[in-house]
């Protein structure tokens, strides 16, 4: 008899729960897009088009995986796991992994379960409810610290009115160990056509650009591109360009105290543009013949400088063209003429002050009666 | 039988030695006329129609680019150069004129390794001198385009470093006249 009640009970909540109508969101997201598991994150919903969840309708998160973190639904449990209403048919909730869940980041980093798994309902669950939900569980963080990367960054998809969490390993570069203080990014949208300066000198300025650190020498930044570099929702992103700035930590007198090198993140869905290159034409040459220099592919709006010096004498000015290439061409003879030179020293930088080559020419002696 | 054979053989005689006549230089009025030298052909006043740098270097090793136009560069359009001769068709001086860079000597004297094509169709050489007596050599230049029917011709100026050329620069000249 105990059995057959026990059935019609199953039966009638079997019942109920095939009523209570399924509500799928549209999108799901995190803010940051990469996190520790004690750093706080929100979990972002868009339930645009779930007819049966009214707008700003409770909704409360039943999560399993790595473990439930109210096994008693008492008020105060329930309340931890109710998602705030942003508008717009989005909700969200905000918490930090350890604290929500009571575990070490260790522990959640043990769960041999890939992913978060969880599922968004009404208070009663019968009203409404979606299916098994998930974000990964991935400890992107712990793996970009192994895996040899400078720079990283998530989501791949991001947008331009999306988040996007930038890692940067300082562990990496030449002079960024340690570290003196806090990083910063100097960067810009489309090679820097919309920019965003470490202007040391302002505080506000030093908070919105600093760097997080993550500890182990990581550094991460996120950042939503359209509100970070200040453009409207029509601008065409197609890359992120930056630079990593050490700040001197001296807020009586700021400055920068060194920089990483050029970085570059480009767009989705953007093709990936030929890598610049710069040659001298001819590989070998004389004091007497013509040097051309010539770099391809160079960033959007990126002017070249040269200047070449050659004994006591120093020849400077502009590359002339366009993105697809830019040249000088140098007849050595004439700039040279009556110098004793054996070799020039080459020195191209661009608008930005940024290196792109410096090295030395080493003149060829002529072996045959050529002037 | 043995005077139709002494016949045959003198016939044969008169045909060969008419047909080497016919090889000297004889006008139709019997006058003997040099054969044409390279001089002849060389000198005179040139201008430039093209001219081409290569990289030698990146030829050997089939990198791209190996050649570049030089022609709207640095004035070389108005390169011009007079080879002279005097009046037995000597080589005496020459003269560059315009203001294109001075890849070579402005002005010297020259002459020329042969003075006929080689058989082999091994570039002439025109060598410059400081000096009129021609003893300092200043330059070399290929002829790797001998004047023909058209008056064109294509020097070839080439730069060494021991024994290995690593550029050169090619004109291309139209007679200036």
């Amino acid at each position: 008899m105990k059995k057959l009640i026990y059935f019609i009970g199953f039966l009638l909540y079997a019942q109920t729960a095939l009523m209570a109508q399924e509500i799928i969101p549209e999108k799901q997201w995190t803010v940051p897009a990469v996190y520790a598991f004690d750093e706080e994150v929100t979990w972002y919903f868009d339930f645009a088009s779930a007819s049966a969840l009214p707008d700003g309708g409770d909704l409360y998160m039943w999560i399993w995986v790595p473990k439930n973190p109210i096994p008693d639904a008492t008020p105060e449990n329930l309340a931890k796991t109710k998602l705030h209403y942003d508008g717009d048919r989005i909700w969200s909730i905000t918490f930090t992994p350890t604290t929500f869940f009571g575990m070490t980041v260790d522990e959640i980093k043990a769960n041999t379960e890939s992913s978060f798994y969880f599922l968004l309902r009404s208070l009663d669950f019968d009203t409404y409810h979606s299916g098994t939900l998930s974000f990964y569980k991935t400890d992107f963080i712990g793996e970009f610290a192994n895996s040899g990367k400078v720079i990283d960054f998530a989501p791949t998809d991001f947008r331009l009115n999306s988040t996007i969490s930038i890692l940067f390993n300082s562990n990496l570069v030449d002079g960024f160990n340690p570290v003196p203080s806090t990083l910063h990014m100097h960067g810009g949208l489309n090679d820097w056509d919309a920019a965003q300066s470490f202007d040391a000198w302002l505080p506000e300025i030093r908070e919105k650009t600093q760097f997080k650190n993550m500890g182990n020498g990581i550094y991460k930044k996120d950042l939503i591109p359209q509100t970070y570099f200040g453009v409207t929702e029509e601008y065409v992103m197609e890359n992120i360009a930056f630079v990593i700035a050490k700040y001197n930590g001296n807020d009586a007198s700021p400055d920068w105290a060194g920089a990483s090198p050029d970085f570059k993140i480009i767009a989705p869905g953007v093709p990936i543009p030929p890598p610049a290159n710069l040659y001298f034409f001819p590989i070998k040459v004389s004091i007497n013949d013509i040097l051309t220099i010539t770099r391809e592919n160079n960033d959007r709006g990126q002017r070249l400088f040269y200047t070449i010096t050659g004994g006591s004498k120093t020849l400077s000015g502009d590359l002339e063209g366009a993105m697809t290439s830019q040249r000088v061409m140098i007849n050595l003879a004439k700039e040279f003429k009556g110098i004793n030179v054996s070799k020039l020293t080459v020195l191209i930088k661009d608008q930005n002050n940024k290196s792109i080559y410096d090295g030395d020419i080493t003149l060829m002696k002529v072996d045959n009666p050529t002037k | 039988m043995k005077k139709s054979k002494y016949l045959l053989g003198c016939t044969f005689f008169l045909l060969l030695a008419f047909h080497f006549a016919g090889c000297e230089p004889v006008t139709d009025d019997g006058t003997y006329v040099d054969p044409i030298t390279l001089y002849e052909k060389v000198n005179g006043s040139w201008k430039l129609s093209d001219i081409t740098q290569i990289d030698e270097t990146a030829k050997t090793m089939g990198i791209s680019p190996s050649e570049l136009k030089l022609t709207e560069q640095f004035d070389f359009t108005s390169f011009a150069i007079a080879l002279n001769v005097d009046a037995a068709q000597t080589p005496t001086s020459y003269l560059v004129s315009g203001a294109a860079p001075e890849l070579f000597p402005n002005q010297g004297f020259w002459d020329l390794n042969t003075s006929f094509p080689y058989a082999n169709a091994k570039a002439p050489t025109i060598n410059l001198y400081s000096d009129q007596a021609k003893t300092t050599l200043i330059g070399q230049l290929s002829i790797t385009s001998i004047p023909g029917a058209k008056p064109e011709m294509e020097l070839k100026l080439s730069r060494s470093s021991d024994g290995v050329p690593f550029v050169s620069y090619v004109y291309k000249l139209i007679t200036a006249n």
